[in-house]
């Protein structure tokens, strides 16, 4: 799994605040944390920074560039701060996150990646909103994101479709769908484009105790779907651990079965039965209890463990 | 059940050859399951992949329609079992019954206010489907003939093979009535006048492996165009009998199934009984329902009842926007602005229009949201008010220059004055029927 570290995210009050003080220690430690972690990638996102974007882009860039070698993911939908953060890069080829099919983005975001010949995430996303169906966000790849990266000369794999995740808390239905179209845009070009998620967005607004299950399971399903490349914590060691357990076939435990059989089910487009859990070991009840309110049979609630 | 595009991409060779003139085989899937282009296009579809692909693509519930003089009740092409899934296509149609031992006179008493019956509801015009015929010992050709002097209406003849031969000879070859039953003794002459006439046929059981072998009976006989009767007449069992049929069809493909239902509510005698079973039918996947009494005031409820779940559930019935002349305003009456929900317009439209007061209706675009969830959408603020005032052209057709914002929204008065600084900003009730008494103030 090619984890994309997702820590230095503007949203949080710590990166905020070492932002800004500069407080560039704060922005090493956390990308060689990450790194040593296992992210593979290092994601910087500033937000917007509508007024200071030419000096606040380039800074954090240099700085956590001077700490790790990995790709740096500049993430942000101010294309100017996103340039200046690429005119800097001097070490791994950078990746762009993010274009989408809206008009505007999608003329000026893949001639970028271009540009500085960098990868490129497009998520799957129209001016209309965000389409529920998995042929929805398919398609949206097909007509929109797939041609334009291939008449400004990207290669196919340096296009990674992001098929975007939704929270279970409020946008169920997408759910499964986005399961169904990691499955099918691997198919969508020869050679197949990448795929990546953010894995977190599915528990948004999900009280803070039981969003890591949700991711968990979440992800095992998606890499049956075949996922290979997310943006997630790196340093959640539960996650890894499924990671592994999934990786490496590693069946000796009781949960690192149900792991396994949640990941091959999914990719057998068949789904986990009440036969395949130990129902006395709470730990396998949450893992059955989130795949049915991730796949949609349970209707969502807050407590829905606790049912 | 229509197969999504990766189920369609499974059945395609996966080469990539591009000869479709799609970069991909999936580019070309998720265009045959949007049904936008042929199959034909792929040269290497197999054999066996062509055939389930067709297979797939038939619609689970067959379409079909009765017809008459331009009348036509549509039923089938069902995709869900749950409204919410995606919404149901084919409203059903309500008949009602006479029979032909009623004399003439009864039959036209009957018919007349049934074929005249239409009511406005949001903007739809609510109408019956149609008529049946039903034999009990009288001149079925007779009562044919009486119902078609009163009304062109779609039909459904029930009765035996003989009589609807008399039945269908007063009728226009064009006409395609529902004929009604075949069953296990009659079936080969039933199918027989059905193609003659090319009429849909209803098959009758109380048992449904009896219905399915009907079924593939007369499928055999190359008959397209079925109806399922099941003949249960209480609550329970028509209920279960309905639900069971439309899972079969639509849960497991399972094509000998996969037809429209009929029901007779009339069957159970009492009207209050009736009207509760003609109600199921509608919420459970009955197409023609066939009633012995009409009433308008119980018509009205089954109708509005089929208008409410034969919608789509997330598209809201809208209105046109744009400016709506309400008891013919004059350039000095005022411009009342509210959104193009339909439930809101007409709220707001019946109200003043019953109460004879001439107002401009600014009907803006909002999606078709309410009030409130327009304003909190942000699909219906001063911005968007000021540009479809002068969209339409609000200005030129007064002289004096009022609009009224519907009380919910008073909060909108301060900006849309900026936006339109020749007009005067009023703040109107929050509810329509409080309207009348505060424009009879105001005029
Ligand atoms: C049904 C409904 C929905 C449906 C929408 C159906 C539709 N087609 O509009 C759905 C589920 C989609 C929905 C969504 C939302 N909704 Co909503 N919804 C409602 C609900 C329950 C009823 C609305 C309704 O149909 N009213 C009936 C119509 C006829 O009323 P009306 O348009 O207001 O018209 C009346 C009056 O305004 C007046 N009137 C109308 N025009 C005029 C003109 C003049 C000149 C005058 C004088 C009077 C007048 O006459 C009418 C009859 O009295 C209301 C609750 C409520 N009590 O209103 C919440 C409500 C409107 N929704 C609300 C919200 C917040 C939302 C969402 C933003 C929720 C979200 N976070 O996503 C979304 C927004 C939609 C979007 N796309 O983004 C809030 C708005 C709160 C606020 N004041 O800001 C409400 C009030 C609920 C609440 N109390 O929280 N909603
Ligand atoms: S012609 Fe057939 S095999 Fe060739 S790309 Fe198109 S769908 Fe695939």
């Amino acid at each position: 799994m090619y984890i994309i570290g997702e820590n230095i995210h503007i949203i949080s009050p710590s990166v905020k605040k070492a932002l800004a003080e500069k407080d560039a220690e704060f922005f090493k430690k956390s990308a060689i944390q990450q790194v040593e972690a296992g992210a593979k990638a290092i994601d910087l996102n500033l937000g917007r920074q509508k007024h200071d974007w030419a000096e606040v882009f380039p800074w954090v860039t240099k700085t956590v560039q001077e700490v790790v070698d990995v790709p740096l993911c500049i993430d942000s939908t101010n294309v100017d701060g996103i340039e200046a953060a690429l005119k800097v890069i001097n070490k791994a080829r950078p990746i762009v996150n993010s274009t989408s099919a809206e008009a505007e983005r999608l003329e000026q975001v893949p001639l970028l990646a271009k540009k500085y010949d960098a990868q490129l995430v497009a998520l799957t996303l129209k001016k209309e909103g965000i389409p529920v169906s998995a042929d929805e966000r398919v398609n949206i790849a097909l007509e929109y994101l797939i041609p334009r990266a291939m008449e400004v000369g990207i290669e196919l794999p340096d296009l990674i479709i992001d098929p975007l995740a939704l929270t279970v808390s409020g946008c169920q239905e997408f759910c499964p769908e986005l399961i169904e179209a990691v499955r099918t845009i691997k198919f969508a070009g020869d050679p197949p484009p990448g795929i990546s998620v953010g894995l977190s967005n599915v528990s948004n607004a999900v009280p803070e105790e039981t969003r890591p299950i949700l991711n968990r399971v979440y992800l095992a399903m998606l890499m049956g779907a075949g996922l290979e490349m997310m943006i997630a914590d790196p340093l959640d060691e539960k996650l890894n651990e499924v990671i592994r357990f999934i990786e490496e076939r590693d069946e000796s435990s009781g949960l690192g079965r149900l792991y396994v059989k949640l990941h091959d089910k999914t990719e057998a487009m068949e789904e986990i039965t009440k036969d395949d859990i130990d129902e006395n070991d709470p730990e396998q009840m949450a893992v059955w209890k989130s795949a049915q309110v991730l796949l949609n049979k349970v209707i969502y609630a807050d407590s829905f463990l606790e049912q | 059940m229509a197969l999504t595009g990766i189920q369609i991409y499974k059945l395609l060779p996966q080469t990539n050859c591009k000869e479709c003139d799609f970069p991909t085989c999936l580019a070309f899937a998720m265009k045959l399951a949007a049904k936008q282009v042929e199959l034909a296009k792929c040269p290497y579809v197999s054999e066996e992949s062509a055939a389930q692909l067709a297979e797939a693509s038939a619609p689970p519930v067959r379409p079909l329609s009765i017809k008459s003089n331009g009348y036509e009740v549509k039923a089938g092409n069902e995709i869900v079992l749950f409204r919410h899934n995606k919404k149901f296509f084919s409203p059903p149609g309500l008949f009602i019954r006479v029979y032909d031992d009623q004399s003439a006179e009864e039959i036209k008493t009957k018919v007349k206010p049934v074929a005249d019956y239409v009511v406005d509801y949001v903007g739809m015009d609510l109408t019956m489907g149609g008529i049946a015929v039903q034999s009990r010992g009288g001149d079925f050709g007779a009562a044919v003939a009486s119902v078609r002097e009163t009304t062109k209406l779609p039909l459904i003849l029930v009765g035996s093979v003989e009589e609807l031969k008399k039945g269908l000879e007063k009728l226009a070859d064009t006409e395609t009535p529902l004929l009604c039953s075949a069953n296990s003794g009659n079936w080969e002459q039933m199918a027989d006048l059905a193609k003659e006439h090319n009429a849909p046929l209803a098959v009758e059981s109380n048992n449904i492996d009896e219905m399915v072998d009907l079924v593939e009976k007369l499928e055999g006989k190359d008959l397209k165009d079925l109806v399922l009767s099941p003949t249960q007449r209480s609550l329970l069992g028509t209920l279960t009998a309905n639900t069971t049929i439309r899972r079969m069809a639509l849960k497991e493909n399972f094509s000998a199934l996969g037809f429209p239902i009929i029901n007779f509510p009339g069957d159970v005698g009492d009207p209050v009984r009736e009207v509760t079973q003609a109600m199921q039918a509608i919420g459970k996947y009955g197409s023609f329902i066939v009633l012995d009494h009409f009433d308008p005031a119980t018509a009205y409820s089954l109708l509005v009842l089929r208008a409410n779940i034969y919608t789509d559930p997330q598209e809201p019935i809208q209105v046109t926007p744009g400016i709506y002349e309400i008891n013919n305003p004059g350039p000095e009456d005022p411009f009342l602005v509210t959104t193009n929900f339909s439930i809101t317009y007409f709220s707001v439209a019946n109200e003043v229009e019953s109460m004879g007061l001439p107002v401009w209706l600014l009907v803006t675009d909002s999606e078709g949201m309410s009030v409130l969830t327009a304003w909190a959408a942000g699909k219906f603020d001063a911005e968007i008010i000021a540009k479809d005032a002068k969209r339409f052209n609000a200005a030129d057709k007064v002289t004096k220059h009022r609009i009224v914002l519907p009380g919910h929204t008073a909060v909108l008065s301060g900006e849309l004055e900026e936006e339109l600084p020749d007009w005067e900003v009023k703040v109107g009730p929050k509810e329509a029927v409080d309207l009348p008494a505060y424009l009879k103030e105001f005029l």
